[in-house]
């Protein structure tokens, strides 16, 4: 009995101290946001350009498909109920409503996380096992300047246009499924979504991202830098990095979801 | 001679156990200081404390003259200017070049034009015994014992006032062990620069060193050349000295 209560004892001031110890690298990262802001000439562009390119461009192929097939399974399970009352264009309502929404940003966000996030984790991660993180230290250089910095700017700009990138694919399988199986054409199909969808949906979806890209980059580095000198820990860590940031994502999108009904946007 | 570094009753609480309990030393300037000590008595976390990568429980760090405590960042980033460090495993910056990883201290520090950068970085790569044609590889593609001299070059290429060495000889064959040697040696006699590391080395110790801290028991057992650390009766210290492996290291002249 008492080793279970040891346990929650010892668990729960671990969690404590790790909030603490998150809020500290959010608090410095903010400070040299901040400090870098000032001086505009220290923004690691170079950096920033080689985040994009890893976490942004090469993730396009992965994205489009799989925004496609999603696009593609949401029309068709909508699709069979639609069909039976007769009521096949308005898959389109719908679509609009679940892809612009929901569906590309979260969707984007996961796999993000799942590639870059851990990929984050993993090079800090490593970088500490080396003594490389101490070596810039005593070079007079803040891990969190040149390497956390870059990833927090890069993904906070790339999130939103992956999303984008993903919306459009989303919507391209949809669009096949609902010629091929509604009988809706690509014609109709556009007309349709012009008139059913509204703008403030698009918003509404695209204003989470950039939140998103700082949840999975914050956690990403933060687990980094919490490997400690074991080769095991980079593999737990890259691991809590992962589950950490689709938990927040998720919850981020949650608390917007009520915003969003309370402002009956 | 005045003091480089001064520890006065340092205390370090860490995972659960006091590693430090009471080390008081101090290092003069142009001293080789070697702390020696058996595994997971603190001798790299004390470097640690002392550049500032680990916050002490207690006690006092008074570097070239101030108090650690008292330093402003700007304070901090002046000493770390004047100070090299050399890791253990090299810690070169793995997506550098070599060039650029020798190159990283001059840009950060100094305003330096890229020409100057250049000569400096060739005449360092010369210092450590090294081809010019290595500035060109990534850490990944040089051998563990080309890494540790390219981080050596690293280290001390600022010209520092003072130089960490965490186990320098680790992954050097005994010839590169002795360049350097020689190498830290010849910084010493001709720039002044104060030494310390952390070392097992034995040919080390008894060659170019000027003084030993023994740490054991989170305290500073002993301290004093090579020759009275080796007439010191404690059985600690005693045994680290009178191994087999080390009498026959002292025979043939190769410490192994």
């Amino acid at each position: 009995m008492s080793n279970i209560l040891v346990r929650l004892g010892m668990t729960t001031t671990q969690m404590f101290l790790e909030l603490i110890r998150f809020l500290e690298f959010i608090g410095e990262v903010a400070v040299t946001f901040f400090h870098v802001l000032r001086k505009p000439k220290y923004i690691p562009v170079k950096s920033i350009l080689s985040v994009i390119e890893n976490s942004g461009v090469y993730a396009l192929p992965i994205i489009a498909l799989l925004s496609f097939l999603i696009g593609m399974t949401l029309t068709y399970q909508m699709g069979l109920q639609l069909k039976n009352y007769g009521a096949n264009i308005f898959i389109v309502d719908l679509l609009g409503l679940s892809i612009l929404r929901e569906f590309a940003p979260l969707m984007t966000a996961i796999i993000v996380a799942g590639r870059s996030g851990s990929a984050f984790t993993a090079q800090l991660g490593t970088m500490k096992i080396r003594e490389e993180i101490d070596a810039l230290r005593t070079m007079g250089v803040k891990p969190s300047e040149i390497l956390v910095l870059p990833k927090l700017m890069g993904l906070v700009l790339v999130l939103p246009l992956l999303t984008i990138w993903s919306i459009g694919f989303g919507l391209l399988g949809g669009m096949l499924i609902s010629k091929t199986m509604l009988h809706v054409s690509y014609r109709d199909f556009i007309e349709r979504f012009y008139q059913a969808v509204p703008v403030r949906y698009f918003y509404t979806g695209m204003i989470k991202t950039p939140l998103f890209g700082l949840v999975i980059s914050c956690i990403g580095a933060f687990r980094g830098f919490q490997v400690t000198s074991s080769g095991d820990s980079v593999g737990v860590e890259t691991t809590k990095s992962v589950v950490q940031s689709i938990f927040f994502i998720i919850v981020v999108d949650a608390v917007f979801s009520v915003l969003f009904s309370w402002l009956k946007l | 001679m005045t003091n480089i570094i001064v520890v006065d009753k340092l205390k370090t609480y860490l995972g659960g156990a006091w590693v430090h309990k009471d080390v008081s030393f101090s290092v003069k300037k142009s001293e080789i200081v070697a702390i020696v000590g058996g595994s997971g008595c603190g001798k790299s976390v004390l470097l640690r404390e002392i550049l500032s990568l680990l916050k002490p429980t207690g006690g006092y760090i008074e570097l070239f003259g101030k108090p650690q405590s008292k330093m402003s960042e700007k304070g901090l980033f002046d000493f770390l200017r004047r100070v090299g460090v050399l890791y253990q495993g090299g810690a070169l910056f793995s997506s550098l070049s070599a060039f650029e990883n020798i190159a990283f201290p001059m840009r950060r520090f100094t305003n330096w034009s890229e020409k100057e950068i250049k000569t400096t970085v060739l005449k360092k790569l010369a210092s450590v015994e090294l081809e010019p044609d290595v500035s060109d590889k990534l850490p990944s593609e040089l051998s563990g014992g080309m890494q540790k001299r390219v981080a050596l070059a690293r280290a001390i290429a600022l010209n520092p006032e003072l130089l960490f060495l965490d186990e320098p000889s680790s992954g050097l064959d005994p010839k590169n062990t002795a360049i350097q040697d020689n190498l830290f040696w010849s910084l010493r006699e001709s720039l002044g620069l104060t030494i310390v590391m952390v070392t097992h080395q034995l040919i080390t110790l008894s060659s170019i060193v000027d003084k030993i801290i023994f740490l054991g028991e989170g305290k500073v057992l002993a301290s004093g050349t090579y020759e009275e650390l080796k007439a010191n009766k404690n059985p600690d210290i005693y045994t680290y000295f009178h191994t087999e492996r080390v009498k026959r290291g002292e025979g043939d002249g190769i410490a192994r």
